[in-house]
């Protein structure tokens, strides 16, 4: 059933790109509606920032790269009044950052500058989204910048997830990959979240997105509610498969080991006691990890955990550890048991509420001082905006936890060892029968990630 | 759903939601600070150094104890001073009997220095100091684990090789441009089976002396309370005899052209790896010239990425790191990796022309002024953080001397003439001892 779900959903698709983007080149890039402008609270660090959103959903992993690709080009290749280079020194010159990030719905542009220079960095803005003139070639060598290297190569935690999130947010590859001479422009963004306190500077984004186009044929879509969340819960079900998949390495000493989990909670309290009690296990230097892995088996230099928000209630939950080759099942086996033992409610009150202290600290340097981590809340939150007050459940989530109550529903918060995904990428013995039992992708040297995570997906269908 | 709202709609009831969600919770603090005096404290035993900052902008307070010696002062086998640096943290953090921390010990081994930074609330100073200062007692740690830490610091070896191979390229280059793998340059993978905790204990004892350790405490102190806090914690410290420094008279020859070329599947990419040396003999210090070098690698810096990365699309990615010791010698590393389809003999030559013609057209005064704002601006930029204040203060300190904070870089800067800045890139672009690399990249 789920692969018929996934050929309707593609068709569809397909349909709706070859309505909403009529040119192979010079594409825009625009909402079809006004945008949704949000004011929030200035940062603490004397800069004022902009974060423009643009709708991205329902893409390929190449499409997606292209657009990312043709943004970093639109603010850093050259206008009909500044050459690549002129932009450049401009931002030095005037401490200007310009960030582009991407979640699965939206791609972002994020531009932050002191606040005394921040009026003329919207005219900077302006002059880059209205008139870039990028060539070609200048967007080729930002397509190369923006792909990310197989995970077999860099054997990094972050480079696995890099490829996971390749897989759970981006439609398979098809046969319409970009043209190579792509050309994007954006015009009007679906959100625009202001971080500075100053109606001077309000104004002059509202006249900004004004001047900004919008789509010349307005392409709206409807469809029935309960088919739209089919095809969305479908099309994106946010799920990693089970079972093993293997990149051996005879000439390695090296093991990387990881459990790889994307997992769906009921409410924000949920998401945060698995949170803390997945910090508890990895996230630092008073983890269980660091504690026996590091410390007491001398087993790793960087055993620890990751828990990387995707959306809202949604996160991939990552453990890893690299071991020398010959001790790896030891290893794992000992990551199965401290995971079992913290799911069991082992767990010390005063360390989990240390970690506690730890997170709410970091969620307030990271909402007054990094604005892409606000923009990327307020999107979780707030997908389609909001017309009343705008409250982050998930801070207030972190400050009210309460150790105990953690503790007593960790078997709930965190799910069961037998849902994850094992990755082994190095050398050392092939995995045992028993770790094969539940599903197993050997992986082909120089192949992405997304080969066996489809292979094992298609196993488990 | 779609919908529309004005701003002026909006507005209001957002900021008064996010001040209930999240004001409530975090107190203000606003970090736009510009100054950050620095106070030397007199009664400082034997340390080199001991410095104090106060900050009002952040609540939290930060010890920097920083060993005047890194990697470059590595004996055989190359990666000790790495070693010792994983001994006296878990020595001086009882890790092993460890309690929980909120912020846990960063240490960090550079090339001319070692780095430990204990940070936590203002009231936790005086713990912080003495955690700093058992940095420099002797290790002590249980039987076998000292002895198994090798093991955890080979496993950060190739974990590092792996995430930046450019380390290991440049590495080669360093080798080639020295002619050894000793001292500015190393061997770290190749020695890795010869780590000893013999060695390690050895510089322990040779370099954490005090009289080779700068102490710089920055954050929400008060001056005074704070250095009367150090001399408390450092005051018993007695003078001694500061290491030899022998690589500090590593000097290539002056004629040096080396090029190699190399097949790897390491890099993601062809790429170019350039080294260059160049001795500032007429000058014993590099104290004096530090306003000129600032000023004069962004003016050659920009130079450069102008003609690699602006103006020819086919050059991927430039990078550049320049060290400048305290003797005044001067090395520039540059890297290049190449789109596909760009051979690398004529990336080289292109790179050999650049540099070649790169100060043919004489430096102005708009050029300098506009690489003397940028300093500036960087400088402003860096005080908006806590890491990026300690990232000054570290700079100039770990070569041995007087810390610098934004503000007073910023001094500098303003003090330094056009004429310096002009002399200074005129010696760096002079015919010097260079190493070359050509790497290309197979399956």
């Amino acid at each position: 059933m789920r692969s018929l779900i996934r050929q309707v959903t593609a068709g569809f698709l397909l349909a709706l790109s070859l309505v909403s983007t009529p040119q192979a080149r010079a594409e825009l890039i625009a909402a079809n509606d006004d945008t949704r402008s949000f004011y929030l609270l200035p940062l603490r660090n004397g800069l004022s920032a902009l974060t423009l959103v643009w709708p991205m959903q329902q893409v390929t992993e190449e499409r997606a790269h292209a657009m990312s690709a043709g943004l970093l080009s639109v603010i850093t290749g050259g206008t009909s009044s500044r050459s690549p280079h002129e932009i450049h020194e401009y931002l030095e010159l005037k401490g200007i950052e310009q960030v582009v990030t991407s979640t699965r719905r939206h791609l972002l542009l994020t531009v932050s500058a002191p606040n005394e220079v921040f009026p003329e960095t919207l005219v900077h803005l302006e002059n880059l989204l209205l008139e870039s003139t990028y060539s070609n070639d200048w967007y080729q060598r930002d397509l190369q910048a923006v792909r990310i290297e197989h995970s077999t190569l860099t054997r990094d935690p972050g480079s696995v997830l890099g490829e996971i999130d390749g897989f759970l947010n981006y439609n398979p590859s098809d046969a319409s990959s970009p043209p190579s001479d792509q050309t994007f422009r954006f015009g009007r963004p679906s959100h625009a979240i202001l971080r500075s306190g100053d109606e001077e500077v309000e104004q002059r984004v509202a006249k900004l997105l004004a001047k900004l186009p919008r789509h010349k044929v307005n392409v709206r879509v409807t469809m029935p509610k309960w088919l739209e969340i089919m095809l969305g819960r479908n099309r994106f079900p946010f799920e990693l498969p089970t079972g093993t998949i293997h990149f051996q390495d005879p000439s390695s000493s090296e093991m990387l080991i990881l459990l790889a989990k994307a997992q769906m909670f009921e409410d924000e309290p949920q998401m945060v006691g698995a949170n803390l009690l997945v910090d508890y296990i990895g996230a630092n230097q008073d983890s269980e990890m660091f504690r026996l892995l590091r410390q007491e088996m001398r087993a790793s230099y960087d055993p620890r955990s990751h828990f990387v928000t995707f959306d809202k209630n949604k996160a991939v939950i990552l453990f890893s550890t690299t071991v020398e080759a010959d001790t790896w099942p030891e290893i794992y086996t000992t990551l199965q048991s401290i995971y079992q033992t913290v799911r069991t409610g082992n767990v010390a009150q005063a360390r989990l509420e240390m970690q506690r202290k730890i997170k709410l600290r970091r969620f307030s340097d990271n909402f007054f001082h990094t604005p892409d981590w606000g923009a990327d809340q307020l999107l979780y939150e707030y997908p389609n905006g909001s017309d009343g007050d705008i409250f982050l459940p998930i801070v207030d989530a972190m400050e009210t936890a309460s150790a105990p109550d953690i503790i007593a529903s960790a078997e709930t918060f965190l799910p069961p060892l037998e849902n994850y995904l094992l990755i082994l990428i190095g050398g050392g013995d092939a995995p045992s029968p028993a770790l094969k039992s539940n599903g197993y992708c050997a992986l082909p040297a120089n192949t992405p990630l997304k080969h066996c995570l489809e292979k094992l997906s298609n196993m488990g269908n | 759903m779609f919908f529309k709202i004005s701003p002026d709609q909006l507005r209001r009831p957002v900021l008064r939601a996010i001040l209930i969600s999240l004001v409530g919770i975090f107190p203000a603090l606003n970090t736009t600070a510009l100054a950050q005096d620095i106070f030397p404290v007199t009664d400082k035993g034997g340390l080199h150094g001991a410095y104090i900052v106060p900050i009002e902008d952040f609540d939290r307070v930060d010890v920097q104890l920083i060993v005047l010696s890194g990697a470059y002062d590595d004996p055989n086998p190359s990666g000790t001073a790495h070693l010792t640096e994983h001994l006296a943290a878990f020595s001086a953090d009882s890790t092993v009997l460890r309690k929980a921390r909120e912020r846990d010990i960063n240490a960090k081994t550079f090339n001319a220095a070692t780095v430990y930074t204990n940070a936590g609330q203002p009231a936790d100073l005086e713990k912080l100091l003495r955690l700093s200062r058992a940095v420099l007692d002797t290790p002590k740690l249980p039987d076998g684990f000292a002895q198994s830490e090798i093991d955890i610091v080979e496993r950060e070896t190739f974990l590092r090789e792996r995430q930046y191979p450019s380390r290991w390229l440049t590495r080669l280059v360093l080798q080639d441009l020295y002619e050894t793998p000793r001292g500015r340059a190393n061997n770290t993978v190749d020695d890795l089976p010869n780590l000893n905790l013999a060695t390690a204990y050895q510089f322990h004892k040779d370099h954490y002396v005090p009289s080779n350790v700068t102490v710089i405490v920055s954050g929400k102190i008060d001056r005074d309370e704070a250095a009367e806090l150090v001399t408390q914690v450092f005051g018993d410290t007695a003078r001694s005899t500061p290491p030899a420094k022998p690589w500090l008279d590593q000097k290539p020859l002056l004629t040096l052209r080396s090029i190699k070329h190399i097949n790897t599947n390491r890099l993601p990419r062809d790429t170019v790896q350039f080294a260059k040396f160049i001795d500032f003999e007429d000058h014993p210090s590099s104290f004096e010239l530090q306003g000129a070098f600032f000023i004069a690698v962004d003016i050659l810096n920009t130079r450069l990425e102008n003609a690699l990365h602006f103006n020819d699309v086919r050059f991927l990615g430039v990078d550049m790191d320049w060290y400048f010791a305290t003797n005044a010698d001067l090395e520039m590393t540059l890297s290049v990796e190449l789109m596909p389809g760009f051979a690398l003999g004529e990336a080289h030559r292109n790179l050999r022309t650049t540099m070649k013609l790169l100060l043919r057209e004489p430096i102005g005064a708009e050029e300098i002024k506009r690489s003397r704002q940028k300093a500036i601006v960087n400088a402003q930029h860096a005080s908006r953080t806590p890491s990026g204040i300690h990232g000054f203060l570290k700079n100039l300190a770990a070569d041995g001397f007087p810390p610098f904070s934004p503000s007073r870089f910023i001094d500098l800067i303003n003090a330094t003439t056009d004429q310096e800045v002009i002399d200074f890139a005129d010696k760096v672009m002079q015919p010097s001892a260079t190493a070359t690399i050509l790497a290309k990249k197979v399956d």
